[in-house]
């Protein structure tokens, strides 16, 4: 039977029934629109966050990013003063070294010739008891 | 280019050689000289090296030919050159008694072939010859009256008792002018020699008391060398003059703090050259010294009597009178030490010693 069967040989309650469902259809659909709506709405906001958020994520990024080339550029900077600095201890461990060694050596040669003049003044002395006793027997 | 210089000449040589070789077998002779020329060489090098001679014939000039060697010494000191010829002599002697072949001999009981040494000073030529010039040598020939004459009073050695090393009348002057020298001499004889006219007075060597015979020694002779002297000095007929030098040697020893052993060695030792040795004066002195400062035989009374002993035969020794006035006031004697040191000023009013001594009186002493 179709639609129009009904208005000409349903009965009343037979059309009411079909506007009900009619009305209930199209209330489905405008609750369905509404709730489509506040789903896009929904969907939108959340766009809106995302898009706030990855707003916010690039600026973070790029703050990480400055964060680390300038943490970077301090490493580098600490790296090559570190270089120059270990260079500097390296240059004055070894002349550190240098000055302590040849003050050993200074001091070895000051001691091998005070102990070089000590025998020749024990020399000397023995030299002249013998001397003298050479002049008196 | 000629020119003249005071020399101080010293010839050496084995005597009785020519005997010698005769009884010797012709390896054994040509061992012994080579010996002979082996331990010259090592003396006299290494002397004119310790007392800084440049040698070359700048200073000095020396050879060795057969058991022959010569010295000539002509640096600018003669008082130093007179030294050094003295100390050349008596350690050549002392060498060539060490050698391998005269320790066979002693060992084998035979007399050991002994050195005689002539010395003499005075003005030589020194100039380059040409012949030598044109062999390519630069070395200056020494020639004069003074060499001819030192070689001479070296062949009256063998008649010498006690060092046998003869010296002419200019050597001995010159000693007794340098009193840094401890040397005595015999009373000259006058020898007749050939082609020289007049005699010449020839001294020889009775004591030479010098601690750098034994110091100066070239290392490789210094080894076990006084053992050998000892060894030698047990032997029969031994040379009179090693009980000088080796009680000399034992003297330092004990003035470096030797032990009582060192002591009685030392004593025995002076016993014994007491009974060899004509010239006394020294080994009593010696004696005299032992029984002062040998800290265990110390005796003052007995070191006053050999001083006393020394002094009978020569009265004006200074040595002598200044130890016995030291044994006398470490004996307590102040009167005759003071006494003694008068004397002392007496014979030479400018020894310090005594002048200390006597200026101040004993009691004001510390």
């Amino acid at each position: 039977m179709m639609v129009t069967d009904l208005f000409l040989k349903g009965s009343y309650i037979d059309v009411a029934l079909l506007l009900l469902i009619i009305l209930t259809v199209l209330a489905a659909i405008v609750a369905q629109r509404k709730t489509k709506q506040r789903m896009e709405e929904r969907i939108e906001l959340l766009f809106d966050n995302a898009n706030k958020l990855k707003v916010n994520h690039r600026e973070l990024s790029k703050k990480i990013n400055a964060f680390f080339e300038s943490t970077e550029a301090a490493l580098s900077k600490i790296d090559n003063k570190m270089e120059s600095l270990e260079a500097s201890l390296s240059d004055t461990q070894d002349s550190l070294s240098k000055t302590i060694e040849a003050n050993r050596k200074e001091t070895q040669r000051m001691e091998k010739k005070l102990s070089d003049f000590s025998k020749d003044i024990q020399k000397m002395r023995e030299y002249i008891r013998e001397w003298a006793i050479d002049m008196e027997l | 280019m000629k020119r003249s210089v005071v020399a101080t000449i010293l010839f050496a040589d084995l005597m009785n050689s020519t005997e010698m070789a005769k009884n010797l077998t012709l390896q054994e002779y040509e061992e012994m000289i080579v010996d002979f020329q082996t331990t010259m060489y090592e003396v006299v090098s290494h002397h004119l090296g310790h007392y800084d001679y440049e040698g070359n014939g700048i200073d000095c000039d020396w050879s060795i030919v057969g058991d022959q060697l010569q010295v000539f010494l002509y640096s600018d000191s003669v008082r130093f050159d007179v030294r050094s010829a003295l100390l050349i002599a008596a350690k050549i002697k002392l060498a060539w008694l060490a050698t391998a072949f005269n320790q066979r001999i002693l060992q084998e009981g035979r007399l050991v072939s002994r050195i005689g040494i002539g010395i003499n000073c005075g003005k030589v030529i020194k100039g380059v010859r040409e012949w030598r010039v044109k062999m390519g040598e630069e070395r200056p020939n020494i020639e004069g009256y003074a060499i001819n004459l030192a070689k001479r009073i070296e062949s009256a050695s063998r008649d010498g008792t006690v060092y046998q090393i003869m010296v002419g009348d200019s050597f001995y002057k010159r000693c007794e002018q340098i009193n840094t020298i401890n040397a005595c001499f015999s009373r000259p004889t006058s020898l007749g020699f050939k082609g020289i006219n007049q005699k010449i007075p020839v001294y020889e060597i009775v004591s030479f008391v010098n601690f750098e015979i034994l110091s100066s020694m070239p290392p490789s002779l210094r080894e076990g060398l006084i053992h050998k002297i000892e060894y030698a000095l047990t032997q029969p007929m031994p040379e009179p003059w090693l009980f000088i030098t080796l009680l000399r040697h034992y003297i330092s020893l004990i003035a470096a703090g030797g032990n009582e052993n060192i002591e009685t060695l030392a004593l025995e030792c002076a016993h014994q050259a007491l009974a060899v040795l004509d010239y006394k004066p020294v080994i009593y002195r010696m004696l005299g010294w032992l029984y002062t400062y040998g800290l265990g035989i110390r005796d003052l009374e007995m070191a006053i009597g050999y001083f006393d002993q020394s002094l009978a035969l020569e009265p004006a020794n200074e040595v002598a009178l200044l130890h016995r006035a030291r044994a006398q006031e470490l004996a307590g004697k102040a009167k005759v030490s003071r006494h003694a040191y008068e004397k002392i000023l007496f014979h030479n009013h400018l020894r310090p010693a005594a002048l200390k001594k006597a200026a101040v009186p004993q009691n004001m002493q510390p």
